[in-house]
């Protein structure tokens, strides 16, 4: 999603953070998957144009388990198939891991494309489903059309809940920026609305606040999904091969 | 490639413009049979299972043959083994530095399964640079431990360090890297699926 294209979707977040707003009043014990409905629900209008009223949605689930796998998935490392992928060619009856991982994929993405065509269809808002099937999804397999729809979730979801949670975390570990942002806030804004959109550029704290909770405990560790190199490269005097992942440790002391 | 093959099929032996088909006769089918049943096993016996086989290999005696192809394929095996872990070894003296790499696993018993960052870390400070390679198996990836090192090649160096590795699990196991965006190379498919997504 293009920097431009993300202010378009400031309403959705407004509405969606009131809610959560409410609800973590009203359970303040279920506080993580309160954050959890919100980004899902973000992401779910955006994208299938679904809003999710409730912490037990099916798709709260899955996004879920899309999040517990992925994870796990590109640490360096942990599968035996990534060090020798020979193994992957190894019989099911010897190493059924393998074919199990490509069928539980790929029959996710068969859910996620029926639901983007059931949305497309059905649904009356505009989302990202409808409009890939009105007229760019020409010539897109279904299984490009499950990935497409259901990387929002990969890009939308764990990253902001794990922010929010964090910054949650930050406000228990430091109560003096708490206070200083609460401050703010009072000032800013006053008790009588919720802040909104316009008070951003009159927020310098709680902005930098953010910013400091970004850095603190990044959401992608080793930089998200690691880069390559198309050609090979000279740095630092050091080789750096064509196809060589390249990650970035986040969390280092010189971060 | 096939034309030949097909030529050396089509066409009868006897043909005298056709030099392929008497040599690959010495060499596939006479050779062998003499070398291996007179000297090194000459008085190879017929055995029970031989309806299953085919006439040459009852001259061959089949145990011999079925022990040879083992021990060939060691033999060969091991020794590309050998040339790729000194493919290996050269390589690792041009990367950036880190732990030495044993042949098939690389350094991957030499880090935690369970947040290998922070082992990453402590090499990237032994070796005192904020560089370091790190081998997956046979594959090297390159960790960045400071933000010059990511900015310069992540930030400046956009135009090289853009496109994605070849992704063992999710992407060739799983097919990701055909059909999921963030796991396709910079292409003409990746560049379609970037369009749909940037506009959202």
């Amino acid at each position: 999603m293009g920097a431009q294209a993300v202010r378009n979707h400031r309403d959705i977040q407004s509405h969606e953070s009131a809610i959560l707003l409410s609800q973590l009043m009203q359970q303040p014990e279920d506080f993580v998957m309160s954050v959890e409905r919100y980004s899902c629900s973000v992401v779910s209008i955006i994208g299938w144009g679904r809003r999710i009223r409730r912490k037990d949605d099916p798709i709260v689930e899955r996004a879920l388990n899309i999040m517990h796998v992925t994870a796990q998935i590109f640490v360096p490392g942990d599968y035996w198939m990534e060090t020798i992928p020979l193994l992957q060619k190894l019989p099911g009856w010897l190493y059924a891991l393998p074919t199990a991982l490509k069928k539980g994929r790929q029959g996710m993405m068969t859910y996620w494309y029926a639901l983007s065509k059931e949305s497309a269809e059905n649904g009356d808002r505009e989302s990202f489903s409808k409009a890939l099937f009105e007229d760019k999804a020409e010539g897109l397999l279904p299984l490009e059309i499950g990935s497409l729809t259901s990387n929002l979730i990969g890009g939308g979801v764990d990253t902001t809940t794990s922010t929010m949670l964090s910054f949650i975390l930050a406000c228990i570990a430091f109560p003096e920026a708490l206070k200083k942002a609460q401050e703010e806030l009072d000032r800013v804004v006053g008790k009588n609305r919720l802040p909104d959109w316009s008070d951003e550029n009159s927020l310098l704290y709680c902005r930098a606040m953010i910013k400091e909770v970004l850095r603190w405990r990044s959401v992608a560790i080793l930089g998200g999904l690691p880069h390559a190199p198309i050609k090979d490269d000279i740095y630092r005097g050091y080789l750096i091969p064509e196809g060589t992942s390249i990650m970035v440790y986040t969390l280092s002391w010189r971060i | 490639m096939s034309r030949i093959a097909n030529r050396s099929h089509a066409i009868p032996r006897k043909d005298p413009g056709d030099q392929l088909s008497p040599a690959m006769d010495r060499s596939e089918e006479s050779m062998p049979r003499l070398l291996w049943s007179k000297v090194i096993r000459p008085g190879a016996k017929a055995t029970t299972s031989d309806k299953m086989s085919s006439p040459r290999i009852i001259d061959l005696g089949q145990n011999l043959q079925w022990q040879q192809a083992v021990a060939a394929v060691i033999v060969l095996g091991f020794g590309a083994l050998i040339i790729d872990y000194v493919r290996i070894l050269y390589l690792r003296l041009k990367m950036p530095p880190g732990p030495l790499p044993l042949p098939i696993v690389g350094n991957v018993l030499q880090f935690p399964r369970e947040k290998p960052w922070y082992k990453f870390e402590e090499w990237s400070k032994k070796y005192n640079d904020p560089v370091i390679t790190v081998w997956i198996g046979r594959n090297p990836i390159v960790v960045l431990n400071d933000a010059w090192a990511a900015s310069d090649l992540m930030d400046k160096r956009a135009n090289i360090y853009s496109s994605r590795p070849v992704f063992q699990v999710p992407g060739r196991l799983m097919g990701g890297a055909e059909w999921d965006q963030p796991l396709i190379p910079y292409n003409d498919k990746w560049r379609r699926h970037r369009k749909l997504m940037v506009h959202l």
